[in-house]
């Protein structure tokens, strides 16, 4: 993995899991089995559901201490039989769609209870499978990099767009504020993702993950935030254009010859 | 540098960027412009850039002639305004569709033109008002409407349809430099010459 995609996941994460801790909601769903999927799903009655692009169940035991409030994945899941609780040795979560695979017991899954990420975060323009609203973009514009010493000392940059896509004027002035605050005048931690992303292939959490910064440039700084809100003249209240701003921002870092 | 020599450079860089950087810079946006807009979608549809180009056009030879300044740290001009460009949704300029195409457009959306909305509504006398240039709906409306029992969601799909921003004004300014540094040199030359002419005379 390599530097602008250490940072790339880096800033995902930091929306995700930090700067939008607020909106990581907590849900309780009975459990369906899904023959195709091997695993029992559960059956939503609420809008945007955890199982959207973009969004999933959220792994860690604590909420709004940092990216990644602890680098091993949380116990706070709870799934139910019908007359109790299963023991977390009997099953895998499975983040992303999500779900939970049965590995050993007889007890049928019934319920469970977990987080979920409200607010959907995803890294590219949905050209394919557009998100339920709200979600956020990151639109990756430029990256260039230039001298800054004798040597053979670099200055990354990169340009970002931060498109913010809400489903009325409150929630987009909310996060459109939220998401300003989060990266005005702040740095952020580049981590190395040496054990690969948080969760593996499949969306259960990947055992190899690990917190390490990355050794070479650890951290980067935003500079030029600036929000600007799209007032498009759009005219169906309904449209997933109707309520966008976009926060734009220049990354960059050094790196030592 | 004497202030004579000050005063000439600062009149010929502000000639050459009025009358080689300024039409140039617009030309190589106007290049974008016509690379990332032009030819996606029908001329019949109203929002059509080919509609807006010359408005376009005229809107930035505006804006270099009205934001070309000197000022103590140099001389700057800007193009592609915002409000100009009607960024704000409660101002109405022609352009304001341009925009909404330049942001990107989330969705897929089919362009219904007012002949075919006859033809569907069988030649019933329809008052457009605000729709006589035609309409975009969203793909779920024309399957649930039935619009895919008259035309082909292929045929009516609208150009723009799921299109990300499309930034037009990010181009390559390394001429600049080179027309800077040119004008620098010729200027230095030029007062070099009128100093040994100055000096012949005296």
């Amino acid at each position: 993995m390599e530097f602008i995609r250490k940072v790339n996941l880096s800033l995902h994460y930091n929306l995700k899991y930090n700067i939008l801790s607020n909106y990581i909601e907590s849900e309780s769903s009975n459990l369906e089995f899904d023959e195709q999927l091997g695993m029992y799903k559960p059956t939503y009655d609420y809008t945007p559901n955890a199982g959207g692009r973009g969004r999933g169940v959220y792994p860690f035991d604590t909420i709004g201490s940092g990216i990644f409030s602890t680098c091993c994945e949380g116990s706070y899941i709870k799934v139910y039989h019908s007359t109790g609780e299963i023991s977390s040795s009997n099953y895998n979560i499975n983040y992303k769609v999500p779900g939970v695979t049965l590995v050993s017991g007889t007890d049928i899954p019934a319920m469970f209870e977990y987080k979920w990420n409200y607010v959907s975060v995803i890294d590219e323009w949905p050209y394919v499978n557009v998100p339920e609203l709200p979600f956020i973009l990151l639109d990756w514009k430029k990256f260039n990099s230039e001298g800054f010493q004798l040597g053979g000392g670099k200055k990354h940059i990169c340009n970002l767009d931060v498109l913010i896509f809400g489903s009325s004027k409150p929630e987009l002035d909310d996060l459109t504020y939220i998401v300003h605050e989060g990266l005005y005048n702040k740095c952020l931690t580049v981590f190395d993702f040496s054990g690969g992303d948080v969760f593996d292939w499949s969306g259960e959490f990947n055992d190899f993950f690990n917190c390490d910064h990355n050794s070479e440039i650890p951290k980067v700084e935003f500079n030029n935030v600036s929000v600007n809100y799209l007032n498009l003249p759009v005219d169906f209240n309904n449209d997933l254009n109707a309520y966008r701003s976009k926060v734009s921002l220049e990354i960059f870092a050094y790196k030592e010859a | 540098m004497t202030g004579k020599l000050k005063r000439l450079l600062l009149k010929n860089l502000y000639f050459s960027i009025q009358n080689r950087v300024g039409p140039e810079v617009i030309r190589r946006i106007m290049d974008k412009f016509q690379v990332g807009l032009i030819g996606k979608v029908t001329i019949k549809d109203p929002a059509a850039p080919e509609h807006f180009k010359d408005e376009f056009f005229s809107m930035l030879k505006g804006q270099l002639e009205e934001s070309l300044v000197i000022t103590p740290d140099g001389i700057s001009f800007s193009l592609g305004d915002r409000d100009k460009l009607g960024y704000d949704g409660n101002v109405k300029t022609p352009l304001q569709t341009m925009v909404f195409i330049l942001e990107g457009v989330l969705g897929e959306y089919a362009f219904i033109s007012p002949d075919f909305y006859k033809t569907y509504k069988s030649g019933k006398n329809i008052k457009f008002g605000r729709w006589s240039g035609g309409f975009l709906i969203s793909k779920e409306a024309f399957f649930k409407e039935g619009w895919d029992k008259r035309i082909s969601w292929n045929e009516a799909r609208w150009g723009f349809s799921n299109t990300g921003p499309i930034n037009i004004f990010d181009i390559d300014q390394s001429f600049i430099a080179e027309i800077i540094d040119t004008t620098i040199k010729s200027t230095i030359e030029e007062f070099a010459a009128s100093l040994r002419a100055e000096h012949g005379k005296t």
